[in-house]
């Protein structure tokens, strides 16, 4: 009965927080900006805005066009109910590292089909690009976690959490590296700088808001929805499989609210260091993006081989 | 107008550049009375065979010059034949005992 009210807690605990956390990135930007900016509840705000508004659709609209919003909102909501965020319990064959991967890719590539699905030019530029970006960024991201799956061996998430919160600080630069080659993956996936810039306007500088361009109303809202859903999952994979101290290892009250208090700090330290890495450089060239993305392939091949 | 595949397919062709060695040919056709005004343009765009040009084609001239060194055991002399059945023998005879 209790695993049941929890489980269903960590349900919407990705959904409900991660505007959240687009604020504060967002906030903590303005402020390195010189300005004030939105406060941090203003994604909620735009999401409600965007949830009360009428869309417009194209004719030569299809059933992929329509049928897109639903299906990456979807896949967000399934992996965020199965990768390790307060604690680890419920270890599923969900919270598996290729499952996990892979459902995430199942988003992108229905992403890049809905961009295409207009006959837009420029949501068919978006969708080749972040195809090309995704097959490269892809190889960094298995690695740097696989490099944990050699150390727990075993490629479950809940499995990788435990382990490596057992372990002595001496076996910790093979991690470091790992969590550096997944914070690039990180950055790529999330369509943060130096990949992406999230709040451009000019569709020249585009990659994920070109695919989104066709979309209104209450699709967009679940699209944007989903996107700030995606950032706020691959925030909790990097606090915890990383840094996994503090996570709830049984349902008493004291371990699960030490367990989001620990959680919701890390997110909150990792997220300020998105907002300041995004603050200090620019957006690459797209042709130079390759260089960055086999770095962090090169540096989880680095990490595996020292803890092979 | 649409997107195609080339976009997809020549980004990431461009990004693995040293591996898969993709090829462009462009050609114009000038107007008639001019050398600079352009009627037609076109493009071929393809992918080097790269499995042939450095993998097959080396293996090939390394086993035509080791058979051409081999070719030399028949030269036709039906003497150096017998020569090589007697050296089996001996052989045969040393391993035998």
């Amino acid at each position: 009965m209790i695993s049941i009210i929890i489980w269903t807690l960590q349900l919407i605990l990705v959904p409900v927080l991660s505007p959240l956390f687009v604020g504060i990135v967002r906030k903590i930007k303005a402020h390195f900006q010189n300005r004030q900016g939105a406060g941090i509840f203003q994604p909620y705000r735009e999401l409600w805005k965007l949830f009360h508004k009428d869309e417009v659709e194209s004719e030569d609209a299809s059933w992929i066009f329509r049928a897109a919003p639903y299906i990456i909102f979807a896949v967000t909501i399934v992996v965020g109910a199965s990768i390790p965020i307060i604690g680890t319990f419920f270890a599923s064959r969900l919270s598996d590292l290729l499952t996990i991967v892979y459902c995430l890719a199942l988003g992108t590539f229905f992403l890049a089909l809905a961009g295409m699905d207009t006959g837009n030019a420029f949501g068919g530029s978006g969708s080749s690009r972040e195809m090309t970006v995704a097959a490269l960024t892809e190889a960094g991201l298995i690695f740097s976690i696989l490099a944990l799956a050699f150390l727990a061996h075993s490629t479950n998430l809940v499995t990788i959490v435990q382990t490596v919160s057992d372990l002595s600080l001496f076996s910790f630069t093979p991690i470091i590296l790992a969590f550096v080659a997944f914070l690039i993956a990180l950055l790529a996936e999330s369509a943060r700088f130096p990949f992406d810039n999230p709040a451009t306007h000019l569709e020249l500088t585009m990659i994920h808001e070109a695919m989104i361009l066709e979309y209104s109303g209450k699709k967009l809202a679940l699209i944007e929805w989903a996107s700030a859903n995606k950032f706020l999952i691959f925030l909790s994979l990097g606090v915890n499989l990383f840094f996994p101290w503090g996570s709830a290892a049984s349902f008493t009250p004291g371990a699960l609210l030490l367990g989001l208090a620990v959680f919701l700090l890390k997110v909150f330290l990792l997220s300020a260091g998105v907002a300041v890495l995004e603050s200090s450089i620019a957006k690459y060239r797209f042709f130079r993006l390759q260089d960055i993305l086999f770095t962090s392939f090169i540096l989880s091949i680095i990490a595996i081989s020292l803890i092979i | 107008m649409e997107m195609t595949a080339t976009g997809f397919s020549r980004s990431l062709l461009r990004m693995l550049k040293v591996l898969a060695l993709p090829t462009k040919i462009l050609r114009q056709e000038l107007k008639d009375n001019s050398k600079y005004a352009v009627k037609k343009y076109s493009v071929v765009l393809g992918v080097k065979d790269v499995y042939t040009t450095y993998f097959y084609q080396p293996l090939g001239v390394v086993f035509n010059k080791v058979s051409e060194y081999v070719k030399h055991i028949q030269s036709g002399n039906v003497n150096v034949y017998v020569f090589y059945i007697f050296i089996v023998l001996i052989v045969l005879l040393f391993l035998a005992v």
